[in-house]
C-alpha cells in the first residue's frame, strides 16, 4: 500500500524544490544583546560572614552584569534602575514585562544560606522572545567566595549565548608598577579578571618581570633580577615560597609553563648566543630546543605540547617561527616588515599572539601557519599579549607616549572591537591569564 | 627686421582671435548632438519566475469580483489566529447577489428542481423567503468581509457605497474564480522576498565573536497556508573557521529561533505555491 503511493509522495516533495523562494538575511545591526540581570533574591535574609544574603544577592548580580558588559558582546541592564523579582519569580519569569522593557535575554537567581554556613547561588538565563529556559546553575561556596559563584554564573551565561568557553572565573598575574623611572619597583600581583581580590606576592626589593601561572594555580614562573642577573624563579602560591629552576650562571628570561605544567620553556643566553630551552619544572638538566647563531627567545607551547612558536631574529630582524617540541622542523611564519616579538600559542590552538614592532608596537594575531594575520590594537605602545582562557580575550600593557610614561593593563577581544582597561592600583605590566579556576 | 616681426606676430594674433572667434560663434549655433534616452525602469530580479505572468487565454468571461482592485498587502493588521483562506471566496462572493437582489440567485437555487410544471408562483413566492433569509449574513458582511478580507486584501470601507464596485451589469455564465496571473512572476517573487525578510529581520541575530561574520546558515522551512512554520531543516553553515567552530551550533540555533518568532508569516494566500516552502540564508554583515 505504502509502496505505491510512495513515488508520488517524492514527487510532492519534489515540486516545492523546484519552485523554491530563497531569502537572504541578514544581520547588519551590530547591536548588542540587551539582558536584564535584576537584583537576585533570597528566600529568607540571613547574616552571613561576608553580610546579609539580601546585599550578596545584589552583590552577585553587580560582579554578573559587569563581567557581561566587560565581554564586549552584550549590553546588560540592571541590577541598578530595572524591577526587582520575588522569590517566587526566579523559575517562572513574567516574560511580559521584560520584553516590555526591550530585554531579550533574563538573568535571575538567588542566594541562599545553607545550614552549614555556605551559600546557595541560583542563577537561570532566559530566552525573553521565546519565553523559555536557556540554561540553569547552582553553586554552594563559602560566603567569602560569593564573586566565584558570581564570576561562574556570568560564565554560564556567556558560554551559553556566545558559544564560547567561559573565561571569568580565572585569575591574572602581572607586575605592580611604583615609582620613579630610573628607580622603578616592580611587584609581583594577582588578582581575579575582574580585577577584584588585588594581592601583592612580592615585596618588591628584587625586580621581576613576566610572571606566568602553571596550569593548576599552584606555582608563578617568573624572571627576577637578583644581583643584576636574570634568573628564573618558581613562586609557590600555597606556600609563598621561591626557589630557582635552573643554577646557571648565565642569562635566563622568558619563561612558560607547558600546557600539563610539567616543562618550562625559556630562553638562555650563552656565550652571547640565545637559544631556547627546555627544563623539567622540578629542576634538573635543562634541553637545548635551537641552536642558531641569532637571538632564539620567548618559547610558547600550542596546547597539545607538540608544537612551540618563537621568536628569532636569524633572518635579520625579529619574525615569528614554530618548530616541533622537541626542536625539529624550524619554519618561519610571519613574514611582514618591521618584527615580530613575544608570540603566545591560544589555549584554543587556532591563533597566535604576538607584538608587531612597525612604528609603533602593536597587538595582533595570526594562524599557526602564518595565515590571515590581523592587528587588534592600534595606540603608542601596546605588547606582551596573554590569552584568556578561552582563547577569545587577549591582555596586554599598554604604555603612554611620553618621558613619564604610564603602563597599564588592557583586555582586547579578538574582533579588535572591545578594549578595556583592567584597574589595578598602581601602574601595571606583563599581565598573564591562568587557566580557568578548577 | 623688427617691423616685419611686428607684423608677422599682428597677423598671427589677428589669425588667432579670428579662429576664436570662429570657433566661438560656430559653437554657440551649432546643434550638439546630445543624445538623450528615455529612463528606462529596471527590476532587479534574483529569480526567474515560476511561471509567466502573463495569464492563459479563456473564452469565458471573468466572474464578476466584488473588488476587483488589490491592494498591497496589509501585513499591519493583526491576523486572525485561525484563517482558513478556502472557504474566504465564498464569503467575499457572498454578498454579491444580496445588494444586487437581481434573479440571479433566485432561477440558480430555482434550478435543481425545474421539474414541477406548475411551479411558477413557487419560485416567485421562494423569492421572498429566500431573501430575508440571506439578508443576516448580508448585515454581517461588513464585519464578516473585515476578517474575511485580508487574504482578498479588500479593505473594509465602512460605507456601503464602494459595495458594488467592479460588480458588472452584464450577465456572465462564467463560474471562473482564478486570479489573473496568481503564479508568481519574477517581480512578485522580488516582492514576495522582500516582505519574507522584512518580517523575519527582526528576529535573526548572528552570534557575535571573531569570523562570525563569515558564517552562513541555510535553512528550508515549509509553511502551512496560515503562514504557519511546520516545518524547519537546517541544511548547513558554511564560512567555519578555527575561530569560529564553537559559534556554528550557536549560529544553527539562532536562524531557527528567528524563524519560529517570526512565525505565523503574514502572506498573500493567492501565492501560497509561491512561498510554501522557503530557503533562508542567514548571516551577518559588519556595520562598520
Amino acid at each position: 500500500m505504502m509502496k505505491r503511493w510512495l513515488p508520488l509522495f517524492l514527487f510532492a516533495f519534489a515540486m516545492p524544490a523546484a519552485a523554491q523562494l530563497t531569502v537572504d538575511v541578514t544581520d547588519e545591526s551590530g547591536e548588542d544583546l540587551v539582558i536584564a540581570v535584576p537584583v537576585m533574591p533570597t528566600p529568607e535574609a540571613t547574616d552571613t560572614p561576608a553580610g546579609s544574603t539580601e546585599a550578596l544577592g545584589r552583590q552577585v548580580a553587580e560582579v554578573v552584569a559587569a563581567d557581561l558588559r566587560g565581554s564586549g558582546l552584550f549590553r546588560p541592564v540592571g541590577p541598578g534602575g530595572i524591577r526587582a523579582v520575588p522569590f517566587a519569580e526566579v523559575t517562572a519569569p513574567a516574560y511580559s514585562a521584560w520584553s516590555g522593557a526591550g530585554a531579550a535575554a533574563l538573568v535571575q537567581g538567588f542566594v541562599r544560606a545553607n545550614g552549614d554556613g555556605q551559600l546557595t547561588v541560583g542563577c537561570y538565563l532566559y530566552d525573553v522572545a521565546l519565553q523559555s529556559e536557556l540554561t540553569r546553575q547552582g553553586y554552594v561556596v563559602a560566603p567569602r567566595d560569593w564573586r566565584r559563584a558570581a564570576h561562574k554564573c556570568a560564565d554560564a551565561i556567556y558560554s551559553r549565548l556566545s558559544g564560547e568557553s567561559p573565561f571569568f572565573d580565572s585569575r591574572i598575574a602581572y607586575i605592580a608598577e611604583s615609582g620613579p623611572k630610573n628607580a622603578r619597583v616592580k611587584r609581583l600581583a594577582i588578582m581575579d579578571s575582574d580585577g577584584a581580590n588585588h594581592r601583592f606576592l612580592t615585596n618588591g626589593q628584587s625586580t621581576v618581570l613576566t610572571p606566568r601561572f602553571s596550569p593548576d594555580y599552584k606555582q608563578i614562573v617568573y624572571l627576577s633580577y637578583v644581583e643584576r642577573r636574570p634568573r628564573i624563579y618558581i613562586y609557590d602560591i600555597g606556600t609563598g615560597r621561591q626557589r630557582i629552576v635552573t643554577e646557571s650562571s648565565n642569562q635566563t628570561f622568558a619563561p612558560r609553563f607547558s600546557p600539563d605544567g610539567r616543562w618550562i620553556l625559556y630562553a638562555m643566553s650563552v656565550g652571547g648566543n640565545t637559544d631556547v630551552y627546555r627544563v623539567s619544572a622540578q629542576g634538573g638538566a635543562p634541553v637545548r630546543l635551537t641552536n642558531s647563531p641569532g637571538i632564539d627567545v620567548g618559547g610558547s607551547y600550542s596546547p597539545d605540547g607538540t608544537r612551540i612558536v618563537f621568536e628569532s631574529d636569524r633572518s635579520g630582524r625579529q619574525q615569528l617561527y614554530v618548530m616541533n617540541a622537541d626542536g625539529t622542523g624550524q619554519r618561519r611564519i610571519s613574514f611582514g616588515g618591521g618584527g615580530y616579538a613575544t608570540p603566545e600559542w591560544s589555549p584554543r590552538g587556532d591563533l597566535v599572539a604576538f607584538t608587531r614592532i612597525a612604528g609603533n608596537f602593536r597587538v595582533g594575531v595570526m594562524s599557526p601557519d602564518g595565515s590571515g594575520e590581523r592587528l587588534l590594537t592600534d595606540s603608542w605602545q601596546d605588547e606582551a599579549p596573554s590569552w584568556s582562557p578561552n582563547g577569545r580575550v587577549l591582555q596586554f600593557f599598554r604604555t603612554t607616549q611620553g618621558r613619564g610614561g604610564k603602563s597599564s593593563v588592557w583586555q582586547v577581544d579578538l574582533t579588535g572591537r572591545n578594549e578595556r582597561r583592567i584597574p589595578t592600583p598602581l601602574d601595571g605590566s606583563d599581565p598573564a591569564w591562568g587557566p580557568i579556576l578548577p | 627686421m623688427d617691423r616685419a616681426e611686428a607684423t608677422g606676430f599682428g597677423v598671427a594674433t589677428a589669425g588667432h582671435l579670428a579662429l576664436l572667434a570662429a570657433l566661438t560663434f560656430g559653437l554657440a549655433t551649432t546643434q550638439m548632438p546630445v543624445a538623450k534616452s528615455d529612463a528606462i525602469e529596471v527590476s532587479f530580479v534574483e529569480d526567474v519566475g515560476l511561471e509567466s505572468t502573463a495569464p492563459a487565454p479563456s473564452a469565458a468571461e471573468p466572474a464578476p469580483l466584488l473588488a476587483p482592485e488589490e491592494g498591497p498587502p496589509e501585513p499591519a493588521m493583526p491576523a486572525p489566529p485561525q484563517v482558513q483562506p478556502a472557504p474566504q471566496p465564498p464569503v467575499a462572493r457572498a454578498p454579491a447577489p444580496t445588494p444586487a437582489p437581481t434573479p440571479k440567485p433566485a432561477p440558480r437555487a430555482a434550478t435543481p428542481k425545474p421539474a414541477p410544471a406548475p411551479a411558477r408562483p413557487t419560485p416567485r413566492a421562494a423569492q421572498p423567503k429566500a431573501a430575508p433569509s440571506k439578508a443576516p449574513p448580508a448585515k454581517a458582511a461588513p464585519a464578516k468581509a473585515a476578517s474575511a478580507a485580508k487574504g482578498n486584501n479588500a479593505r473594509p470601507t465602512g460605507r456601503l457605497s464602494g459595495l458594488l464596485t467592479g460588480v458588472s451589469d452584464r450577465k456572465t455564465e462564467s463560474r471562473s474564480t482564478a486570479t489573473p496571473a496568481a503564479a508568481a512572476g519574477p517581480a512578485v517573487q522580488a516582492s514576495l522576498g522582500a516582505e519574507i525578510r522584512r518580517q523575519i529581520k527582526p528576529h535573526w541575530k548572528a552570534p557575535t565573536g571573531a569570523d562570525s561574520e563569515q558564517l552562513r546558515t541555510e535553512v528550508i522551512i515549509a509553511l502551512a497556508q496560515d503562514g504557519r512554520v511546520t516545518d524547519i531543516r537546517i541544511v548547513g553553515t558554511t564560512g567555519q573557521t578555527a575561530s569560529n567552530r564553537p559559534q556554528v551550533p550557536l549560529h544553527r540555533e539562532h536562524a531557527e529561533r528567528a524563524v519560529r518568532l517570526a512565525s505565523p508569516f503574514k502572506l498573500p494566500a493567492q501565492y501560497y505555491d509561491a512561498w510554501k516552502s522557503l530557503r533562508f540564508n542567514f548571516d551577518k554583515r559588519l556595520s562598520q
